[in-house]
């Protein structure tokens, strides 16, 4: 974060002050455009603008925009980077850029419509853009491009308003009026790197979310076991250290694939975090992708046997529970979206502790074991008993449907688990639903 | 007294830790810009090196414009006869069009005002100055033609479509935002009826670079018809049916739909809404929507042929069942989500994702026109296919204010080609321009099945545009290349092959007309055909044995051709395990229409091009050396010698004199304009070669993504595709060329390389960039392309076609692995890009982000070395696509498979450093900057001659170095004031 922020910074700083020095080269065609001049402008008007977007760099990007466009006819425009959450004066302020861009405008007529003529660019000439504002309704707007940093190929768009009212006496004003309080997600607790000002927000459903700065990059979940605090990111167990009542585990943030940031978080008195409250109604959810869109699907299950999945949209189901796989079947007919959701995403899901799921081909109750179907290939044996589970099986279903063959690992792999599959497993099986007989029984 | 040297010994305390602080940030601040000094260069326009220019320099290149003024007019005239001759009737009905003088317009929709000039992204160009579809309307109708109100209304709604960012851009971005009916003010309501000839409605959808057009995203569903943004919306279908309701009501009398955009719509609404007249008019570039104005108004007779299938259901195209970003079902296993970067920040999955076209050949109307004749020839399982449910225009499809007649067809064997004859006359009352298409249909044999060779129903083949005046006939004689009639065997004999059988050869007003032609001529059953045929309108040529050796050699080096591409053919790579792919055929086209394909990574496919180590990549690199150079010896490398790159501005790319030039430079030189290729090339002072410029393209030159300006915008390549006019398309490659040698002046500063033209093709109506590719149909790509190209390096500029190859959509572009088999590789995807090379002599490419099987393009020496250098004797530079921090698109695997320059800059990858002993690496080294110095010694950038290249440190790099320099000077005398008054004040 620290990195890429100064990297991006200095460009910036470099671009802005030393652009004014540069080559400002450009290749316009003149053209003709239908406009009309109107003699030059001796009104002034003002237009304001704020960007935002979510994301792991939403800090550095979101900025709010003061655009003054003055009675000599020349246009400046300001940006204040309120993600920083600095109120500085703006002299002092390196969150204020002033004459972010700079220009001219003037009133004309295009095709017959008044409007203000709006052109503006970055320091060297770069990101040049005319723009048109039209009046509604006693405010005029436009879109502005701005990059990310001046001259560079990073834009993005803001929609200015305004008109000939000044709603900020100046820069100062700007900020006073725009500037934003960092607010920390509610927490019951955290665990923090002071030295990379890295926090994990430990909120009181169980989830977790994992700020560098201002900027969230990572959600988890935790929850107090037997065995101390556990900890989850994006549905992965991370491994926790505990000495005493201090618990940390490290988390890596991948800036831009050439450099990344590991943070260590630490909470220092584990005995003082409050159980998380997991309500039991509270959905289990796991990452889904869906042609290349990463969503949240989130399963509510109700003790009545119905079930509702959420994958965009909500698909009414039952269940039932074999071992700690919820199998999900259609409550009725699907129409629209639902429909064609449906096919794409899994039918039965592991369900964890900490209400995050994996959704798995199939799973089948054998006996004491639970044969879990992860994809068209691989499976894992759970033996619920003893909490023992373990992968790498491998499976095949005959084309009938009837009959499934499992194929265990080797014995280095199976190692303790050797004994229990020798004594409950089975390489050939009946199947009927989700349950799985060894053959040899049939 | 003694306060007052307090106060001092503060101050000077107090400035020496400032002065301290700004020291240390000035010095950081210079390793830290010099990792990023290409592109700040690039930004600022800093010069790099300084040209001492040779008074004996020939020019090789001048400019054929005095001023830029008479280049300027030319050009825009130039995009107004493009759009007039590309635009396309699609529905005329009773004749609605043209209209008389005089016609008063009411426009319909935000787009009608926000028009849409071209696509986003680094092709984007500027619209600031284009023409209005008002401006233009009056320009033709006359003054007070288009309602004012109106259009003051459309000015200030505050309604406009929003398109997808110039740089990361996404799909979600995309709103039509039209304005919903309730918007309308009655008091404007009051005004339609005084302009009530004609309620003119522009329906218009953007795209761009990174952002495929959405098909069916569901959190857009708010937004558009089951978040698909190429479907009417409601807003819109409220504003058609309340139009249809006001023509009813003798409001309007006509309603024209302009079609405003380079992705098809889902035409499934032209036969509703009392539509009179719908014209295709793409994106229009500058001053295009001047000639949209001159079609309706008659005073241009509409010749543009649509180079897409436009469809009534989009999602019926069997590369729609497999189109987008799917990932690894066990990429979790592999921390695909963050194993590797690459240039967009924040997207970092570029080994998660796959695509499968498993539709084969049959794209667009290879797939609608083939079941279509299968369906009327009851064989291939074709099932029970309603042609006419799925296809609204056939491709080829136009309609003239004017109509024609074709008669006398005949064919002529004349060895290595076929000549085809047909006379047109235009039995019409106005003069008009029309295209003749020819198709040919290639038999279906035992063979092809047996050996799945697919082969469509009609492919053109062939194509000439003449004026006929009214009354008049014209001949037409085409020549059309036996070599266009091959296909490729992949599976028996390995090349090209001609298939023993009947060939029939036809003109068809459009594909579909073609297949009727042919589907009488075999005498079908006509109660089973959509429209009617003219079995007269074809002609048979047999070949009387299979030909698997004629086409088996490059026409153009002599050399063998055979696969190169069985690592990205799921059924043919070992390391796939198992994993196989059921492709389209027309042997069973019900059971084996494509489904969407779930695929894993096995290790083979990891360790062989997804990995995302140093140590895998290490390892690709030594089994590369050991397959492709394995008896490399070390090269002279950095001797002295005294010939320059304008020596060889006239040679050949085989002279042997080229080693000779380019063992004269040091290896770090050949690293370091390898490296740093981010819009420019560096200077190589060994061998005088200056460093250049490259800018984007394809809409004309355009410096968008770097913040500059736009020259001349023209339309999208696909209207330039549909306007047939080969001619219209050579004037437009010159002057392109020709603003690139206008941007160059006396500073040093060589503008003379184009990321462009675009030659992908449409595989889908949704990629982002279909406004920067062609056609759906790669023959005609690269017949377009070759054009454009050879006339583009006519004005001293080298081209980078791109992006090659199979980058046929956005999503995922970063690494996304793409799956095909080896017919529908050389058939489709890259037709466009041989004609580039091959037949328009361009001379270089860029290679496209995405992987072929697991194998990053730049680095797949099949595609980089087997076809472009051996198949198509490519001479110049490829380029990659922008390559910054995009450490899977590694400089050892690309020069090594025959990869050239990067669009980006070293930082934190530079993994050639080092290798100087390497025989295979240097010799690769060499090959590459070879070609680079290639491209640029046959640019005007050979314009300076003899020049003497002095390396020059940027100016704001001096600047920093005196700010630094000057602080540490201002920091230590701060410092010594500080001990000095100190010691005072002891």
């Amino acid at each position: 974060m620290k990195k890429t922020l100064a990297l991006i910074l200095a460009i910036a700083m470099m671009a802005t002050l030393l652009a004014a020095c540069g080559e400002g080269k450009t290749v316009a065609t003149e053209t003709t455009a239908a406009t009309t001049e109107a003699p030059a402008p001796t009104k002034s008007f003002q237009f304001t603008g704020t960007y935002s977007e979510e994301g792991e760099f939403a800090s550095m990007l979101a900025a709010a925009f003061l655009l003054n466009l003055n009675e000599d006819g020349t246009a400046s425009c300001d940006k204040y980077a309120y993600g920083q959450y600095n109120a500085d004066p703006a002299a002092s302020n390196p969150s204020y850029a002033a004459g972010y861009l700079t220009g001219k405008w003037k009133e004309v007529e295009k095709d017959g419509v008044p409007c203000l003529q709006i052109k503006l660019e970055a320091a060297g000439g770069a990101n040049a853009q005319t723009a048109y504002a039209y009046d509604i309704a006693g405010e005029y707007s436009f879109d502005m491009t701005f990059p990310v940093v001046p001259g560079a190929s990073y834009t993005r768009n803001v929609t200015m308003s305004g008109s000939e009212e000044k709603a900020f006496a100046d820069a100062d004003a700007f900020i006073q009026g725009n500037k934003k309080e960092f607010v920390a997600p509610e927490h019951v607790g955290v665990f923090a790197d002071d030295e990379q000002n890295a926090t994990a927000y430990l909120q009181a459903d169980g989830t977790m979310l994992i700020y560098a700065g201002y900027d969230k990059f990572a959600d988890g979940k935790w929850m107090i076991g037997a065995d101390g605090v556990s900890i989850s990111i994006g549905g992965e167990a991370v491994s926790v250290t505990t000495e005493g009542n201090t618990a940390s585990f490290t988390v890596d943030r991948s800036l831009d694939g050439a450099n990344s940031v590991t943070y260590n978080l630490v909470c220092s008195d584990v005995s003082a975090l409050p159980a998380a409250e997991i309500a039991e109604d509270t959905p289990y959810t796991c990452s889904v992708d869906m042609g290349g869109n990463a969503t949240t699907a989130e399963l509510a299950l109700q003790a009545d046997g119905t079930a509702n999945l959420k994958v965009f949209t909500d698909i009414p189901c039952t269940y039932t529970r074999v071992g700690d796989v919820a199998v999900l079947e259609l409550a009725g007919e699907l129409e629209g979206f639902a429909a064609q959701i449906w096919p794409n995403i899994s039918h039965a899901y592991i369900l964890n502790e900490d209400h995050s799921m994996q959704g798995v081909k199939a799973v089948y109750q054998a006996g004491d074991l639970v044969l879990i179907a992860l994809d068209d290939t691989q499976m894992k044996v759970v033996f619920p008993s003893y909490h023992m589970e373990r992968d790498g099986f491998t499976y095949t279903i005959s084309e009938d449907g009837a009959s499934m063959t499992v194929t265990a690992p080797g014995e280095e792999e199976l190692g303790a688990f050797g004994q229990i599959w020798a004594g409950a497993g089975a390489e050939n099986w009946t199947i009927d639903g989700n349950t799985a007989a060894p053959a040899a029984e049939k | 007294m003694g306060k007052t040297k307090q106060k001092k010994g503060t101050l000077w305390t107090v400035l020496t830790i400032v002065l301290a602080v700004l020291t240390v940030i000035s010095a950081v601040a210079i390793p830290v810009t010099s990792y990023f000094s290409t592109a700040i260069n690039v930004t600022l326009g800093a010069a790099t090196q300084k040209v001492i220019a040779d008074p004996n320099a020939q020019i090789f290149f001048w400019s054929n414009y005095e001023n830029e003024e008479d280049l300027v007019a030319f050009e825009k005239q130039l995009c107004r006869d493009i759009e007039s001759e590309g635009a396309a009737l699609l529905v005329n009905r009773d004749n609605t069009l043209p209209l008389a003088a005089g016609t008063k317009f009411t426009p319909f929709s935000q787009s009608s005002f926000h028009l849409l000039y071209g696509g986003t992204g680094s092709g984007q160009v500027s619209a600031d100055d284009a023409v209005s579809l008002k401006a233009a309307l009056e320009e033709s109708f006359g003054a007070d033609t288009v309602n004012l109100d109106q259009w003051k209304f459309y000015a200030t709604c505050g309604y406009a479509r929003v398109n997808a960012d110039t740089t990361g851009g996404n799909q979600a971005q995309y709103r039509i935002n039209e304005v919903p009916w309730a918007k309308y003010p009655d008091a404007l309501k009051k005004t339609w009826s005084n302009y009530g000839d004609v309620a003119l409605v522009v329906l218009a959808r953007s795209g761009g670079e990174g952002a495929d057009l959405p098909s069916g995203l569901p959190e857009l569903e708010p937004y558009m018809t089951d978040g698909d943004y190429l479907r009417l919306n409601q807003d819109e279908i409220d504003m058609l049916s309340n139009l249809e309701q006001l023509k009813k009501d003798g409001v309007f009398k006509k309603i024209v739909v302009l079609l405003n955009s380079s992705n098809s719509l889902q035409l499934d609404f032209v036969d509703d809404y009392g539509i009179d007249a719908v014209l295709w008019i793409g994106d229009v570039g500058m001053t295009g929507i001047n000639a949209v104005a001159d079609i309706l108004a008659g005073k241009v007779n509409p010749s543009g042929r649509i180079v897409d299938t436009f469809l009534k259901d989009n999602h019926s195209a069997p590369a729609m069942q497999n189109f987008g970003a799917y990932p690894y079902t066990n990429g979790a296993d592999y921390n695909v989500a963050s194993a590797q970067n690459n240039t967009d920040p924040g997207i970092k999955q570029c080994n998660r994702d796959y695509v499968v076209y498993e539709e084969g050949i049959y794209v667009g109307y290879r797939y609608y026109e083939t079941r279509y004749e299968d369906y009327v020839l009851n064989q291939g399982n074709a099932g029970d296919y309603h042609y006419d449910q799925d296809v609204a225009f056939p491709f080829g499809y136009g309609l003239s204010y004017t109509d024609f007649a074709y008669s006398n067809f005949a064919i002529k064997d004349q060895g290595t080609t076929i000549q085809v004859d047909v006379d047109v006359t235009n039995v019409g009352k106005v003069d008009g321009k029309h295209t003749v298409q020819i198709y040919f249909q290639s038999p279906y044999t035992q063979y092809d099945m047996d050996n799945q060779v697919e082969k469509a129903s009609v492919e053109l083949c062939g194509f000439d545009k003449q004026m006929i005046p009214a009354g008049k006939t014209e001949h037409f004689s085409i020549t059309v290349e036996k070599e266009d009639l091959t296909s490729y065997d992949h599976m028996n004999a390995k090349t090209y092959i001609l298939d023993a059988g009947d060939y029939y050869f036809t003109v068809g007003k459009d594909a579909h007309d073609a297949v009727n032609n042919i589907l009488m001529a075999k005498g079908a059953d006509a109660s089973r055909m959509i429209g009617s045929g003219d079995a007269a309108l074809t002609a048979k040529w047999t070949l009387d044995s299979l030909d698997t050796t004629t086409y088996s050699v490059s026409s153009k080096t002599g050399k063998p051709i055979t696969n190169q591409f069985e690592d990205a053919d799921l059924n043919k790579y070992a390391g796939a395990e198992g994993q196989t792919v059921t492709y389209l055929t027309r042997s069973n086209w019900v059971d084996t229409f494509p489904k969407t394909v779930s695929l894993r990574i096995t290790e083979a496919m990891w360790a062989d091009g997804l990995t995302d180590s140093e140590e895998g990549r290490k390892a690709i690199v030594a089994r590369m050396e050991e397959k492709y150079y394995p008896d490399a010896v070390m090269p002279a490398v950095g001797v002295t010698g005294n010939l320059t790159a304008a020596m060889f501005a006239q040679k050949d790319a085989d002279d042997p004199d080229w080693a000779k030039l380019i063992a004269q430079i040091p290896y770090g030189e050949m690293t370091n304009v390898i490296y740093d290729g981010f819009h420019l090339t560096q200077p190589v002072p060994s061998i005088s070669l200056p460093g250049t410029n490259d800018e984007n393209g394809p809409q004309g030159f355009t410096k968008s993504l770097v913040g500059g300006a736009s020259a001349m915008a023209y339309t999208s390549e696909d209207v330039m595709a549909a306007t047939f006019n080969l001619e219209l398309i050579k004037n437009m490659g010159l002057c392109i060329g020709e603003d690139f040698l206008h941007a160059t002046d006396g500073s040093g500063t060589v503008f003379s390389g184009i990321y462009g033209p675009g030659a992908n093709i449409h595989r889908t109506p949704y990629c982002g960039r279909n406004f920067e590719y062609y056609s759906e149909d790669g023959w005609l790509s690269g017949k377009v392309a070759a054009v454009e190209v050879a006339a583009i390096q006519d004005r001293g500029v080298y081209v980078f076609t791109k992006h090659f190859a199979l980058n046929d959509q956005e999503e995922g572009r970063y690494g996304i692995s793409t799956w095909a088999n080896e017919q529908a590789i050389r058939e489709l995807y890259l037709e466009g890009f041989e004609g580039s090379v091959k037949n328009g002599g361009g001379m270089g490419v860029m290679s496209s982000f995405n992987r072929l099987g697991v194998v990053w393009s730049g680095a797949h020496h099949g595609l980089m070395t087997g076809i472009l250098r051996d198949e198509w004797g490519m001479p110049g530079a490829a380029i990659t696509d922008c390559s910054v921090m995009a450490n899977y698109m590694d400089y050892r695997m690309g020069v090594l498979a025959g990869q050239d320059l990067w669009d980006g800059y070293r930082s934190g990858m530079a993994t050639l450093d080092g290798l100087d002993n390497d025989p295979a690496i240097v010799t690769a080294v060499q090959q590459a900057v070879k070609h680079i110095a290639y491209s640029i010694s046959h640019s005007h950038a050979m314009n300076v001659g003899n020049a003497t290249i002095v390396m020059i440190t940027p100016w704001w790099q001096m600047a920093l170095y005196c700010l630094t320099g000057g602080l540490a000077v201002l920091t230590a005398f701060a410092a010594f004031m500080m001990i000095r008054s100190r010691k005072k004040a002891k």
